[in-house]
Protein backbone atom coordinates (compact mmCIF):
# COMPACT_ATOMS: atom_id res chain seq x y z
CA UNK A 1 0.00 0.00 0.00
CA UNK A 2 1.36 3.06 -1.00
CA UNK A 3 1.26 6.48 0.92
CA UNK A 4 -1.53 7.82 -1.27
CA UNK A 5 -3.40 4.97 -1.18
CA UNK A 6 -3.00 5.49 2.90
CA UNK A 7 -3.72 8.74 2.86
CA UNK A 8 -7.11 8.43 0.70
CA UNK A 9 -8.20 5.40 2.92
CA UNK A 10 -7.80 7.58 6.13
CA UNK A 11 -9.73 10.59 4.29
CA UNK A 12 -12.21 8.15 3.04
CA UNK A 13 -12.79 6.34 6.67
CA UNK A 14 -13.12 9.81 8.48
CA UNK A 15 -16.18 10.90 5.56
CA UNK A 16 -17.81 7.16 6.33
CA UNK A 17 -17.44 7.94 9.94
CA UNK A 18 -19.19 11.30 9.44
CA UNK A 19 -21.78 9.96 7.61
CA UNK A 20 -22.93 7.25 9.99
CA UNK A 21 -22.85 9.36 12.62
CA UNK A 22 -24.75 11.86 10.99
CA UNK A 23 -27.41 8.82 10.16
CA UNK A 24 -27.73 7.90 13.69
CA UNK A 25 -27.79 11.21 15.30
CA UNK A 26 -30.86 12.24 12.37
CA UNK A 27 -33.09 10.08 14.28
CA UNK A 28 -31.97 11.20 17.35
CA UNK A 29 -32.82 15.13 17.29
CA UNK A 30 -36.73 15.77 16.78
CA UNK A 31 -36.83 19.03 15.04
CA UNK A 32 -35.90 19.82 11.50
CA UNK A 33 -33.72 22.84 11.95
CA UNK A 34 -32.07 20.53 14.73
CA UNK A 35 -31.73 17.98 11.89
CA UNK A 36 -30.46 20.26 9.02
CA UNK A 37 -27.82 21.31 11.03
CA UNK A 38 -26.57 17.74 11.21
CA UNK A 39 -27.75 16.36 7.63
CA UNK A 40 -26.09 19.95 5.93
CA UNK A 41 -22.72 18.48 7.17
CA UNK A 42 -22.74 15.02 5.89
CA UNK A 43 -23.32 16.79 2.61
CA UNK A 44 -20.64 18.90 2.58
CA UNK A 45 -18.50 18.05 5.31
CA UNK A 46 -18.64 14.02 4.38
CA UNK A 47 -18.77 14.50 0.78
CA UNK A 48 -15.90 16.60 0.72
CA UNK A 49 -14.07 13.61 3.10
CA UNK A 50 -14.93 10.56 1.03
CA UNK A 51 -14.39 12.46 -2.78
CA UNK A 52 -10.92 14.08 -1.43
CA UNK A 53 -9.75 10.41 -0.27
CA UNK A 54 -11.15 8.93 -3.35
CA UNK A 55 -8.93 11.61 -5.63
CA UNK A 56 -5.67 11.29 -3.54
CA UNK A 57 -5.64 7.55 -3.30
CA UNK A 58 -4.69 7.17 -6.87
CA UNK A 59 -1.94 9.83 -7.17
CA UNK A 60 -2.68 12.82 -9.73
CA UNK A 61 -5.05 11.37 -12.90
CA UNK A 62 -7.66 13.07 -15.00
CA UNK A 63 -10.30 12.21 -13.17
CA UNK A 64 -9.05 14.48 -10.14
CA UNK A 65 -10.47 16.82 -12.12
CA UNK A 66 -13.80 15.33 -12.44
CA UNK A 67 -14.24 14.70 -8.44
CA UNK A 68 -13.22 18.42 -7.69
CA UNK A 69 -15.85 19.68 -10.34
CA UNK A 70 -18.21 16.74 -8.22
CA UNK A 71 -17.05 18.71 -5.14
CA UNK A 72 -17.93 22.38 -6.17
CA UNK A 73 -21.61 21.51 -7.70
CA UNK A 74 -21.91 19.85 -3.92
CA UNK A 75 -20.75 22.79 -2.14
CA UNK A 76 -22.78 25.28 -4.02
CA UNK A 77 -26.03 23.35 -4.26
CA UNK A 78 -26.34 21.47 -1.27
CA UNK A 79 -25.86 24.55 1.21
CA UNK A 80 -28.35 26.58 -0.13
CA UNK A 81 -30.74 23.97 -0.27
CA UNK A 82 -30.18 23.78 3.30
CA UNK A 83 -30.84 27.16 3.60
CA UNK A 84 -33.87 27.03 1.91
CA UNK A 85 -35.68 24.81 4.04
CA UNK A 86 -34.19 26.33 7.05
CA UNK A 87 -36.15 29.41 5.46
CA UNK A 88 -39.21 27.46 5.08
CA UNK A 89 -39.36 25.97 8.72
CA UNK A 90 -38.55 29.65 10.04
CA UNK A 91 -41.30 31.16 8.15
CA UNK A 92 -43.94 28.47 9.45
CA UNK A 93 -43.08 27.78 12.55
CA UNK A 94 -44.45 29.63 15.76
CA UNK A 95 -42.68 28.28 18.56
CA UNK A 96 -38.91 28.57 17.43
CA UNK A 97 -37.62 28.38 21.33
CA UNK A 98 -39.04 25.58 22.32
CA UNK A 99 -36.85 23.53 19.94
CA UNK A 100 -33.78 25.30 20.61
CA UNK A 101 -31.22 25.44 23.00
CA UNK A 102 -33.01 27.75 26.43
CA UNK A 103 -30.97 30.86 26.64
CA UNK A 104 -29.69 33.17 29.29
CA UNK A 105 -32.55 35.60 31.17
CA UNK A 106 -30.71 38.33 30.20
CA UNK A 107 -30.55 37.41 26.59
CA UNK A 108 -34.13 36.87 26.55
CA UNK A 109 -35.23 40.05 28.14
CA UNK A 110 -33.32 41.81 25.13
CA UNK A 111 -34.83 40.09 22.79
CA UNK B 1 -23.91 -12.74 26.29
CA UNK B 2 -27.22 -14.18 26.64
CA UNK B 3 -30.08 -13.72 25.32
CA UNK B 4 -31.63 -11.36 27.25
CA UNK B 5 -28.62 -9.51 27.93
CA UNK B 6 -28.53 -8.77 23.77
CA UNK B 7 -32.18 -7.96 23.56
CA UNK B 8 -32.07 -4.84 26.18
CA UNK B 9 -28.52 -3.94 24.72
CA UNK B 10 -30.75 -3.74 21.73
CA UNK B 11 -33.59 -1.99 23.53
CA UNK B 12 -31.21 0.63 24.61
CA UNK B 13 -29.26 1.16 21.36
CA UNK B 14 -33.09 1.80 19.98
CA UNK B 15 -34.25 3.81 22.61
CA UNK B 16 -30.78 5.62 22.04
CA UNK B 17 -31.31 6.15 18.26
CA UNK B 18 -34.67 7.50 19.01
CA UNK B 19 -33.64 10.18 21.36
CA UNK B 20 -35.73 8.89 24.00
CA UNK B 21 -33.87 10.94 26.66
CA UNK B 22 -34.36 14.08 24.74
CA UNK B 23 -38.08 13.49 23.64
CA UNK B 24 -39.53 12.04 26.20
CA UNK B 25 -38.43 13.92 29.63
CA UNK B 26 -41.39 13.93 31.91
CA UNK B 27 -42.25 10.60 31.20
CA UNK B 28 -39.55 9.54 33.78
CA UNK B 29 -41.40 10.84 36.56
CA UNK B 30 -44.16 8.98 36.42
CA UNK B 31 -43.24 5.45 36.21
CA UNK B 32 -46.50 3.78 35.49
CA UNK B 33 -47.59 0.12 37.30
CA UNK B 34 -48.87 -0.97 34.07
CA UNK B 35 -48.91 -4.71 34.59
CA UNK B 36 -51.47 -4.65 37.50
CA UNK B 37 -53.76 -2.09 36.20
CA UNK B 38 -53.47 -4.32 32.82
CA UNK B 39 -54.33 -7.46 34.90
CA UNK B 40 -57.41 -5.70 35.81
CA UNK B 41 -58.97 -4.17 33.33
CA UNK B 42 -61.14 -6.23 30.25
CA UNK B 43 -60.08 -6.57 26.93
CA UNK B 44 -60.02 -3.51 25.39
CA UNK B 45 -59.18 -1.51 22.19
CA UNK B 46 -55.22 -0.95 23.19
CA UNK B 47 -54.63 -4.61 24.36
CA UNK B 48 -56.22 -5.90 20.62
CA UNK B 49 -53.99 -3.22 18.98
CA UNK B 50 -51.13 -5.13 20.39
CA UNK B 51 -52.29 -8.17 19.74
CA UNK B 52 -53.03 -6.94 16.23
CA UNK B 53 -49.38 -5.67 15.96
CA UNK B 54 -47.95 -8.80 17.08
CA UNK B 55 -49.58 -10.52 14.93
CA UNK B 56 -49.04 -8.59 11.49
CA UNK B 57 -45.60 -8.27 12.64
CA UNK B 58 -45.31 -11.97 12.91
CA UNK B 59 -46.92 -12.26 9.09
CA UNK B 60 -45.16 -9.43 8.00
CA UNK B 61 -41.56 -11.57 9.19
CA UNK B 62 -42.59 -14.39 7.60
CA UNK B 63 -43.58 -12.97 4.29
CA UNK B 64 -40.25 -11.35 4.06
CA UNK B 65 -38.53 -14.48 5.32
CA UNK B 66 -40.21 -16.40 2.52
CA UNK B 67 -39.86 -13.69 -0.38
CA UNK B 68 -36.25 -13.70 0.56
CA UNK B 69 -35.73 -17.45 0.03
CA UNK B 70 -37.38 -17.30 -3.14
CA UNK B 71 -35.78 -14.68 -4.69
CA UNK B 72 -32.08 -15.74 -3.32
CA UNK B 73 -33.67 -19.70 -5.19
CA UNK B 74 -33.81 -17.56 -7.99
CA UNK B 75 -31.11 -15.99 -8.26
CA UNK B 76 -29.17 -19.04 -7.88
CA UNK B 77 -30.81 -20.72 -11.14
CA UNK B 78 -30.01 -17.62 -13.04
CA UNK B 79 -27.35 -18.28 -15.33
CA UNK B 80 -24.02 -17.20 -15.04
CA UNK B 81 -22.52 -13.35 -15.43
CA UNK B 82 -20.68 -13.31 -18.50
CA UNK B 83 -21.23 -16.59 -20.58
CA UNK B 84 -20.68 -16.57 -23.77
CA UNK B 85 -23.71 -19.58 -23.38
CA UNK B 86 -26.41 -17.18 -22.26
CA UNK B 87 -29.81 -16.61 -23.61
CA UNK B 88 -29.10 -13.17 -23.71
CA UNK B 89 -26.25 -13.68 -26.54
CA UNK B 90 -28.02 -14.38 -29.57
CA UNK B 91 -27.65 -13.20 -33.23
CA UNK B 92 -29.33 -10.07 -32.29
CA UNK B 93 -27.13 -8.98 -30.16
CA UNK B 94 -23.64 -9.87 -32.23
CA UNK B 95 -25.58 -8.44 -35.31
CA UNK B 96 -25.48 -4.78 -33.11
CA UNK B 97 -21.92 -5.23 -31.51
CA UNK B 98 -20.45 -6.44 -35.10
CA UNK B 99 -22.35 -4.17 -37.63
CA UNK B 100 -23.84 -1.39 -35.14
CA UNK B 101 -21.01 1.15 -36.11
CA UNK B 102 -21.20 0.50 -40.04
CA UNK B 103 -24.44 0.58 -40.24
CA UNK B 104 -25.30 3.16 -38.04
CA UNK B 105 -22.30 5.64 -37.93
CA UNK B 106 -22.88 5.92 -33.82
CA UNK B 107 -19.78 5.60 -31.48
CA UNK B 108 -22.55 5.00 -29.05
CA UNK B 109 -24.08 1.58 -29.50
CA UNK B 110 -27.18 1.96 -27.36
CA UNK B 111 -27.76 5.05 -29.47
CA UNK B 112 -27.61 3.23 -32.40
CA UNK B 113 -29.79 0.39 -31.06
CA UNK B 114 -32.41 2.92 -30.01
CA UNK B 115 -32.97 5.29 -32.33
CA UNK B 116 -31.74 3.72 -35.61
CA UNK B 117 -32.70 -0.38 -34.97
CA UNK B 118 -35.33 0.50 -33.16
CA UNK B 119 -36.58 3.90 -34.00
CA UNK B 120 -40.32 2.96 -34.55
CA UNK B 121 -40.41 1.70 -30.83
CA UNK B 122 -38.63 5.02 -29.43
CA UNK B 123 -40.96 6.91 -31.86
CA UNK B 124 -43.92 5.30 -29.28
CA UNK B 125 -42.38 6.63 -26.25
CA UNK B 126 -42.36 9.97 -27.29
CA UNK B 127 -45.84 9.44 -28.20
CA UNK B 128 -46.48 8.47 -24.55
CA UNK B 129 -44.77 12.00 -23.54
CA UNK B 130 -46.53 14.06 -25.82
CA UNK B 131 -49.85 12.15 -24.96
CA UNK B 132 -49.27 12.34 -20.68
CA UNK B 133 -48.46 16.31 -21.09
CA UNK B 134 -51.80 16.38 -23.43
CA UNK B 135 -53.57 14.58 -20.81
CA UNK B 136 -52.11 16.77 -17.53
CA UNK B 137 -53.19 19.80 -19.44
CA UNK B 138 -56.55 18.70 -19.97
CA UNK B 139 -56.73 17.64 -16.08
CA UNK B 140 -55.27 20.66 -14.45
CA UNK B 141 -55.04 23.61 -16.79
CA UNK B 142 -56.99 26.15 -14.91
CA UNK B 143 -60.09 28.15 -16.97
CA UNK B 144 -63.13 29.63 -15.76
CA UNK B 145 -65.13 26.17 -14.76
CA UNK B 146 -62.46 25.04 -11.72
CA UNK B 147 -61.17 28.48 -10.25
CA UNK B 148 -62.42 30.32 -7.68
CA UNK B 149 -61.76 33.93 -7.12
CA UNK B 150 -60.34 32.99 -3.76
CA UNK B 151 -57.55 30.75 -5.48
CA UNK B 152 -56.90 33.76 -7.75
CA UNK B 153 -56.10 35.81 -4.74
CA UNK B 154 -54.20 33.62 -2.75
CA UNK B 155 -51.95 33.22 -5.85
CA UNK B 156 -51.66 36.79 -6.20
CA UNK B 157 -50.44 36.79 -2.53
CA UNK B 158 -47.88 33.94 -3.47
CA UNK B 159 -46.57 35.83 -6.76
CA UNK B 160 -46.56 39.17 -4.44
CA UNK B 161 -44.78 37.17 -1.71
CA UNK B 162 -41.88 35.73 -3.99
CA UNK B 163 -41.30 38.70 -5.42
CA UNK B 164 -40.94 40.83 -2.24
CA UNK B 165 -39.22 38.09 -0.26
CA UNK B 166 -36.06 37.00 -2.95
CA UNK B 167 -33.28 35.09 -1.45
CA UNK B 168 -30.28 36.67 -2.54
CA UNK B 169 -28.40 33.16 -1.76
CA UNK B 170 -30.33 31.67 -3.92
CA UNK B 171 -30.67 33.81 -6.51
CA UNK B 172 -26.78 33.85 -6.61
CA UNK B 173 -26.25 29.84 -6.73
CA UNK B 174 -29.32 29.62 -9.33
CA UNK B 175 -27.12 32.20 -11.57
CA UNK B 176 -24.64 30.58 -11.17
CA UNK B 177 -25.42 27.11 -12.12
CA UNK B 178 -28.25 27.81 -14.34
CA UNK B 179 -25.42 28.21 -17.39
CA UNK B 180 -24.02 25.15 -16.65
CA UNK B 181 -27.26 23.05 -16.39
CA UNK B 182 -28.10 24.61 -19.92
CA UNK B 183 -24.64 23.29 -21.66
CA UNK B 184 -24.56 20.39 -20.28
CA UNK B 185 -28.10 19.58 -21.47
CA UNK B 186 -27.54 21.00 -24.61
CA UNK B 187 -23.97 18.85 -24.65
CA UNK B 188 -25.62 15.80 -23.69
CA UNK B 189 -28.46 16.11 -25.98
CA UNK B 190 -25.72 16.81 -28.97
CA UNK B 191 -23.28 14.21 -28.20
CA UNK B 192 -26.24 11.37 -27.28
CA UNK B 193 -24.48 9.26 -30.38
CA UNK B 194 -20.89 9.86 -29.41
CA UNK B 195 -20.80 9.30 -25.56
CA UNK B 196 -23.64 8.25 -23.06
CA UNK B 197 -26.24 10.40 -23.30
CA UNK B 198 -29.15 11.18 -25.87
CA UNK B 199 -32.30 12.94 -26.05
CA UNK B 200 -33.99 11.90 -23.01
CA UNK B 201 -31.70 12.67 -20.50
CA UNK B 202 -30.44 15.92 -22.31
CA UNK B 203 -34.17 17.26 -22.22
CA UNK B 204 -34.22 16.17 -18.41
CA UNK B 205 -31.44 18.61 -17.42
CA UNK B 206 -32.77 21.20 -19.33
CA UNK B 207 -36.16 21.10 -18.11
CA UNK B 208 -34.80 20.99 -14.77
CA UNK B 209 -32.84 24.15 -15.63
CA UNK B 210 -36.20 25.98 -16.47
CA UNK B 211 -37.95 24.59 -13.20
CA UNK B 212 -34.69 25.71 -11.40
CA UNK B 213 -35.51 29.43 -13.16
CA UNK B 214 -38.99 29.65 -12.55
CA UNK B 215 -38.93 28.76 -9.16
CA UNK B 216 -36.52 31.07 -8.47
CA UNK B 217 -37.42 33.91 -10.69
CA UNK B 218 -40.91 33.32 -10.61
CA UNK B 219 -43.21 32.18 -13.75
CA UNK B 220 -43.46 35.44 -15.15
CA UNK B 221 -40.30 35.30 -16.45
CA UNK B 222 -40.19 31.96 -18.00
CA UNK B 223 -43.45 33.23 -20.08
CA UNK B 224 -41.03 35.86 -21.55
CA UNK B 225 -39.09 32.84 -23.92
CA UNK B 226 -41.82 30.33 -23.51
CA UNK B 227 -45.06 30.61 -23.22
CA UNK B 228 -48.37 28.13 -24.08
CA UNK B 229 -48.00 28.96 -27.70
CA UNK B 230 -44.51 28.37 -27.66
CA UNK B 231 -44.89 25.01 -25.80
CA UNK B 232 -47.95 23.81 -28.22
CA UNK B 233 -45.79 24.16 -31.30
CA UNK B 234 -42.63 22.85 -29.99
CA UNK B 235 -44.24 19.45 -28.96
CA UNK B 236 -46.03 19.62 -32.16
CA UNK B 237 -43.50 20.17 -34.63
CA UNK B 238 -41.17 17.74 -32.77
CA UNK B 239 -43.22 15.11 -32.59
CA UNK B 240 -43.89 15.29 -36.27
CA UNK B 241 -40.41 15.80 -36.99
CA UNK B 242 -39.42 12.51 -35.47
CA UNK B 243 -42.37 10.73 -37.42
CA UNK B 244 -41.32 12.07 -40.82
CA UNK B 245 -37.56 11.87 -40.54
CA UNK B 246 -38.50 7.82 -39.30
CA UNK B 247 -40.99 7.37 -42.02
CA UNK B 248 -38.37 8.40 -44.63
CA UNK B 249 -35.91 6.02 -42.68
CA UNK B 250 -37.85 3.03 -42.73
CA UNK B 251 -38.88 3.21 -46.21
CA UNK B 252 -35.40 4.59 -47.77
CA UNK B 253 -32.55 3.40 -45.39
CA UNK B 254 -33.75 0.40 -43.43
CA UNK B 255 -32.83 -3.36 -44.02
CA UNK B 256 -30.53 -2.76 -46.11
CA UNK B 257 -31.43 -0.06 -48.49
CA UNK B 258 -29.46 2.24 -49.40
CA UNK B 259 -30.49 5.66 -47.18
CA UNK B 260 -29.91 8.92 -48.26
CA UNK B 261 -28.74 10.33 -45.29
CA UNK B 262 -24.99 10.29 -44.75
CA UNK B 263 -23.96 7.82 -42.06
CA UNK B 264 -20.39 10.18 -41.42
CA UNK B 265 -17.37 9.56 -39.39
CA UNK B 266 -18.22 7.74 -36.83
CA UNK B 267 -17.11 9.77 -33.68
CA UNK B 268 -17.72 13.13 -35.11
CA UNK B 269 -20.58 14.86 -34.17
CA UNK B 270 -21.77 15.04 -37.36
CA UNK B 271 -22.38 11.27 -38.04
CA UNK B 272 -24.85 8.43 -37.28
CA UNK B 273 -27.41 9.53 -40.03
CA UNK B 274 -30.65 10.70 -38.53
CA UNK B 275 -29.44 9.69 -34.53
CA UNK B 276 -28.50 13.37 -34.19
CA UNK B 277 -31.90 15.27 -35.62
CA UNK B 278 -34.16 12.59 -33.43
CA UNK B 279 -31.95 13.46 -30.28
CA UNK B 280 -32.66 17.05 -30.63
CA UNK B 281 -36.19 17.08 -31.63
CA UNK B 282 -36.67 14.54 -28.72
CA UNK B 283 -34.48 16.41 -26.25
CA UNK B 284 -36.70 19.55 -26.65
CA UNK B 285 -39.81 17.56 -26.75
CA UNK B 286 -38.78 16.28 -23.34
CA UNK B 287 -37.66 20.03 -21.88
CA UNK B 288 -41.46 20.50 -22.83
CA UNK B 289 -42.92 18.30 -21.17
CA UNK B 290 -40.94 18.12 -18.05
CA UNK B 291 -41.53 22.31 -17.38
CA UNK B 292 -45.29 21.66 -18.17
CA UNK B 293 -45.43 18.99 -15.95
CA UNK B 294 -43.98 21.11 -12.90
CA UNK B 295 -46.03 24.26 -14.31
CA UNK B 296 -49.24 22.90 -14.47
CA UNK B 297 -49.16 20.97 -11.50
CA UNK B 298 -47.96 24.06 -9.43
CA UNK B 299 -49.60 27.12 -10.92
CA UNK B 300 -52.51 25.17 -13.53
CA UNK B 301 -51.05 27.15 -16.32
CA UNK B 302 -47.88 27.34 -18.34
Amino acid sequence: MSVTELIGSVLMGLGMVIMVLVTFNVFRLDFVINRMHLTTMADSLGTLLIFLGAAVSKGLQLVDLKLILIITLQWITSPVCGHMITQLEYAVVHDLREHTVPISPEREEEL
Amino acid sequence: MKKGEIRSAFHAFAAWVDGEEWCERPSEAAPAPQPEAKAKRPVNRLDRYRVYRRFTQLVGALFCLTLFVLLLGTVVSLPPFGDPANPANNEVSRRYIEQGLEETGAANLVAGMILSYRAFDTFGESSVLFLAATCVTMLLRRDEHNTTSGDLEEMAQEDLTSRRDRDIILRTAVLLLLPMSAVVGVYVMLFGHISPGGGFSGGSILGGGMILYAQTFGSGNVRRFFNEHMYHMIKVVCLMGYGLLLADFVYTGVNGLPGHVPLGTPGHILSGGIILPIDLLVGFEVTCTIYAFYALFSKGEL
